[in-house]
């Protein structure tokens, strides 16, 4: 990156000048960015007079956590956060076997019809997830999974993005290790199992950090295909118990516990794995 | 005899190649079998019919697609979808070029921007529009009314001002999603060799200059991709619309894809299939419409 700049014979003013001016815009941004974190963080220590008072308190006085007690005790949050763990662990999971076993087949195998179905899938991508809204919701009824977390499992545990991700990792693995093992006599499965997947282990990361976090933030299916109370998942539980606030006044402290809940679990990921986003990113995105 | 085995021998190897191929395929195509291309036709057939949640179907030909179209509820939320698009697409190409350009200058901290910008890209969409929700309230407890009243603005009902309303949905959503983006334009200007720049300058080419000349131009594949992405987002923006306004007020937030949510909840199955459809073919046409203005095939 630095080659970038030029070396100038003579420095300017205007270039000193042009670096603060970048330096303060990104400062300006990332507090953009980071600002109304600070608040919702701010704001959930707060006792509620404390919220509606002004003019307005930037830190809490006096701090307390009865809001974190309340919106966890008061309704049961924990059944609903568990929810949220193992529909997120269960979709992971999932996903990484079924495509990692079709990224297998399509990047190492010739069978009829690969090309053609490959395509298909690829343009399948376009097609808006709300289109599915209606079938998806009759169909899971149909099949008795209506109102049970297995129905919001199931249906996203294989996907046409993990595919290609993993299908394009595999390719790279060489064929000649592949062969080795066939010549000392493993399976198909043993192959896959010990070489495939241990090898694609980056590709799998970063499907895994994907698929964990597209399902810890679900709203919309989980909206529609969850009814009690104890089947909710944490994202759904939060806008309907939020709403139980919202009569009268909100009690926005007890809202903010809520989403501060919410979102923390995936910060913390985010911040111990942050290449495996970022690679993510530019693996599935700009690659021509 | 010898050639008849050794064919034989070859077509049953032929035979366990494809039945292993299948045995990894199978997984992943029983799900999207099931889960993604039969909801898809059966959506399309469905749209064919007046289907009712409770009772039964009756075919109606294109019945529900000549309703929609000549629904005014409908085409109000068409405008309104058209209208976040208009907004939301430049404003964060804008933004997140902006921010690209400047993390590709010589900074230190780049992580550390990059980190801050990418926070509310991870947070969920239900988690975060609560969030603004607050923050956009109105009168003088709104935190964003606070602080625009420090630089003498007059103060806002963000959210329940029928003009001010999917603008602000739409500050949320730049907000939101600009670290992403972000993100596939720095890739995309890392792969411009800092040559060109140079020999540019040598010639005597100014900041401008070289933006306009050069990195624009090279940036095409990112941009491309970009606004593909961001007009599907756009058409599909659902969960700060429900959360935050639930379509008010006075239904101007009402977008096609809560419009699709409403005909579901009001069990007129037939016709949110048929929304849908619509969806689907606006999504299809943008897409080739962007790869034909761009002229490029881009692999993604």
């Amino acid at each position: 990156m630095t080659t970038r700049v030029t070396k100038r014979p003579f420095p300017r003013l205007g270039d000193a000048l042009f670096k603060g001016l970048v330096y303060l815009a990104l400062l300006l941004g990332a507090a953009s960015s980071v600002f109304p974190f600070l608040w919702m963080l701010s704001t959930s220590f707060k006792d509620r007079n404390q919220a509606i008072t002004l003019p307005i308190r930037w830190l809490p006085d006096p701090f307390t956590l009865e809001n974190y007690r309340l919106i966890w005790e008061g309704n049961d949050l924990a059944r609903n956060f568990l929810n949220s763990v193992i529909v997120s662990l269960a979709v992971t999971g999932l996903m990484l076997i079924t495509c990692s076993m079709a990224g297998y087949a399509f990047a190492k195998k010739s069978f009829w019809g690969k090309e053609l179905i490959f395509t298909i899938l690829i343009g399948t991508m376009t097609i808006p997830g709300f289109v599915m809204l209606v079938p998806l919701f009759l169909l899971i009824i149909r099949l008795g999974m209506y109102d049970q977390l297995i129905g919001v499992i199931i249906p996203f545990s294989a996907g046409v993005f993990g595919i290609f991700l993993m299908r394009q990792f595999i390719s790279t693995i060489p064929d000649e290790l592949l062969d080795a093992a066939r010549v000392d006599g493993a399976s198909e499965l043993r192959i896959w199992w010990r070489i495939v997947v241990p090898l694609s282990s980056p590709a799998l990361a970063t499907l895994a950090i994907f698929t964990f976090q597209g399902n810890w933030n679900a709203f919309l299916w989980p909206l529609i295909l969850l009814d009690s109370k104890d089947k909710w998942t944490l994202m759904l539980a939060l806008v309907r118990y939020s709403r139980e606030y919202s009569a009268g006044l909100t009690d926005w402290p007890i809202v903010m516990a809520g989403v501060v809940i919410a979102i923390l679990p995936l910060f913390v990921v985010f911040l111990a794995l942050q290449r495996y986003f970022f690679r993510g990113i530019t693996l599935g995105a700009v690659k021509g | 005899m010898a050639v008849v085995t050794q064919r034989r021998r070859r077509f049953s190897k032929e035979l366990q190649k494809q039945l292993s191929a299948w045995l990894f395929l199978a997984p992943a195509m029983i799900i999207l079998g099931l889960f993604l291309f039969y909801p898809a036709a059966m959506a399309f057939w469905m749209s064919f019919h007046d289907w009712k949640s409770l009772g039964g179907h009756v075919w109606i030909g294109f019945k529900n697609y000549y309703r929609l179209l000549t629904m005014p509820y409908f085409l109000d939320a068409v405008l309104h979808t058209l209208y976040f698009t208009i907004l939301n697409v430049p404003a964060t190409m804008t933004v997140s070029l902006v921010i690209a350009l400047l993390l590709d200058t010589d900074i230190r901290g780049r992580n550390f921007f990059r980190l801050c910008f990418y926070l509310p890209v991870v947070s969920s969409g239900a988690a975060v529009s609560l969030l603004w929700k607050w923050i956009l309230q109105g009168g003088e407890l709104g935190i964003l009314n606070y602080l625009i009243s420090l630089v003498g603005l007059p103060i806002q009902d963000w959210l329940g001002n029928p003009l001010l309303a999917m603008p602000s949905i739409v500050l949320v959503n730049v907000w939101k999603q600009m670290g992403y983006y972000t993100l596939i334009f720095l890739a995309g200007l890392q792969t411009i060799s800092p040559e060109l720049h140079e020999a540019a300058r040598v010639d005597g080419a100014n900041r401008w200059q070289l933006f306009w000349r050069i990195t624009l131009p090279l940036l095409r594949p990112a941009v491309l991709l970009n606004s593909i992405l961001l007009f599907i987002a756009s058409l599909e923006q659902f969960d700060q619309v429900y959360i935050m306004t639930g379509g008010g007020p006075a239904d101007t937030t009402r977008t096609v894809a809560f419009f699709l949510f409403q005909s579901w909840e009001q069990g007129n199955m037939g016709m949110a299939a048929a929304v849908g459809y619509v969806l689907f073919a606006a999504v299809l046409v943008l897409t080739l419409l962007q790869k034909r203005l761009f002229g490029q095939e881009i692999a993604y």
